[in-house]
């Protein structure tokens, strides 16, 4: 059984036992027993090939026998006598073939040639590789409609106004062991973590003592500041906004990554500042934009 | 006032150094626009929104903002330190650490905004 692509009857792949098949007028395989004799090989089957057998079939014989006249015994068997010779020999081949571990699984570049419906046109694959890898379920649910969202001649035209939806996939483990890397980094300085959705401003993941709606305020701050500063002749928004707190605290916003947020306050008393911004800080955002992945 | 306000820019500008490329001072209050270099006249004003939107999230959230955030943009640094009378908004360029933002300048900005106003 293997797979091929049936291009005699209509383009679609399926699953054809290639055993059922007609062998291609001139192809050749080369693992064959007949174009590839062995040496050990050779003197058995000479040696096992099947006498010749006729085989009769009684009932027909002897309304045969009841039909013909008497002078008629000697006339040769019929068409519904079958010669058992070629049969029995090319069942046996395939055996033979079968039994031995290399044939052939799929079509060589060769026998796809060979097999091609033009004498001389070279046949061409496809562009496509073959099947899709993900299931038919999993490609709906991803894109909605199927197969059919992927050609290009089905797909929607969006106007210039229209932002395009960004199918984003968050690793929420990973999530979760970044900020278990940056909590020691920071040390018995942090106060509270906190990872949001950049859409939404949903919280993800928090260490610390971080109340619940900390995740959405510094959402919304971050957006009002990215929207502000544009009006003030600034350039844009970059990565980090640090926001000193009483108490000698800081947050440290992460806004670089368009599909992660994030705010870790620190006690700037128990910190080192330089090496908090010089490497924990980055190190989490790059952490944190390896944990979304769009698709 | 306006002898004060150039004394404090020439010390902002000896003691920070190359890095500053804008400056705005103005007052806490009204977000008008007292003295500058290098910034318009929205620059302020839209600095000073940030600073109460800030204010605002960090209330929302139970803590009490300082008297200073930092802002990274494209290619530099925006340091806005509000103290009780002047509020100053300093562009750096990005050759400007944070780490020596935080210890450094703000200090100093704070220190300059406190002897303008006596």
């Amino acid at each position: 059984m293997a797979l091929f692509r049936d291009r005699r009857v209509f383009p679609r792949w399926s699953f054809i036992d290639s055993r059922a098949l007609p062998r291609p007028r001139r192809a050749r395989d080369e693992n064959s027993a007949q174009s590839v004799p062995t040496p050990v090989d050779t003197p058995d089957e000479l040696e096992t090939t099947p006498e010749l057998e006729v085989w009769r079939d009684p009932e027909a014989t002897a309304i045969r026998a009841a039909t013909l006249p008497a002078d008629a015994e000697g006339v040769e068997p019929g068409p519904d006598a079958v010669v058992g010779t070629g049969a029995a020999s090319w069942l046996e081949e395939r055996r033979r073939w079968f039994s031995e571990s290399d044939w052939p699984t799929e079509a060589s570049d060769e026998a796809v040639q060979l097999a091609g419906t033009h004498p001389d046109r070279p046949y061409t694959a496809p562009l496509h590789p073959g099947l899709p890898a993900l299931t038919p379920a999993e490609v709906r649910a991803r894109h909605g409609r199927g197969f059919a969202s992927l050609t290009r001649r089905h797909r929607r035209r969006r106007h210039a106004h229209e932002p395009s939806r960004r199918r984003v996939d968050i690793d929420l483990a990973a999530l979760e062991e970044a900020l278990d890397a940056a909590v020691p980094a920071v040390g018995a300085g942090l106060v509270h973590a906190v990872v949001w959705h950049a859409g939404t401003g949903l919280a993800l993941a928090a260490r610390g003592d971080a109340a619940p709606e900390v995740a959405s305020v510094w959402h919304g701050a971050a957006k009002e500041v990215r929207a502000t500063l544009t009006h003030a002749d600034l350039p844009s928004a970059g990565s980090y906004h640090l926001v000193g707190l009483a108490d000698r605290r800081l947050a440290v916003l992460l806004i670089g990554h368009p599909d992660l947020g994030a705010c870790l306050t620190v006690a700037l008393d128990e910190v080192d500042v330089e090496e908090l911004l010089g490497s924990t800080v980055p190190e989490l955002g790059e952490a944190l934009a390896a944990t979304s992945r769009e698709y | 006032m306006d002898a004060a306000l150039d004394a404090t820019v020439d010390d902002l500008r000896r003691e920070i150094g190359d890095p500053l490329v804008a400056l705005d001072i103005s007052e806490s209050e009204s977000a008008l626009s007292l003295t500058a270099f290098g910034t318009t006249s929205a620059t302020g004003p839209m600095l000073h929104r940030v600073t109460q939107d800030l204010r605002q999230a960090a209330a929302l959230t139970g803590l009490a903002t300082d008297d200073y955030h930092v802002l990274t943009v494209s290619g530099g640094v925006v340091v806005v330190v509000a103290r009780p009378r002047l509020t100053a908004a300093l562009v750096l360029t990005d050759d400007a650490k944070l780490a020596w933002v935080l210890n450094d300048v703000v200090p100093t900005v704070r220190a300059t905004l406190d002897r303008a106003t006596i």
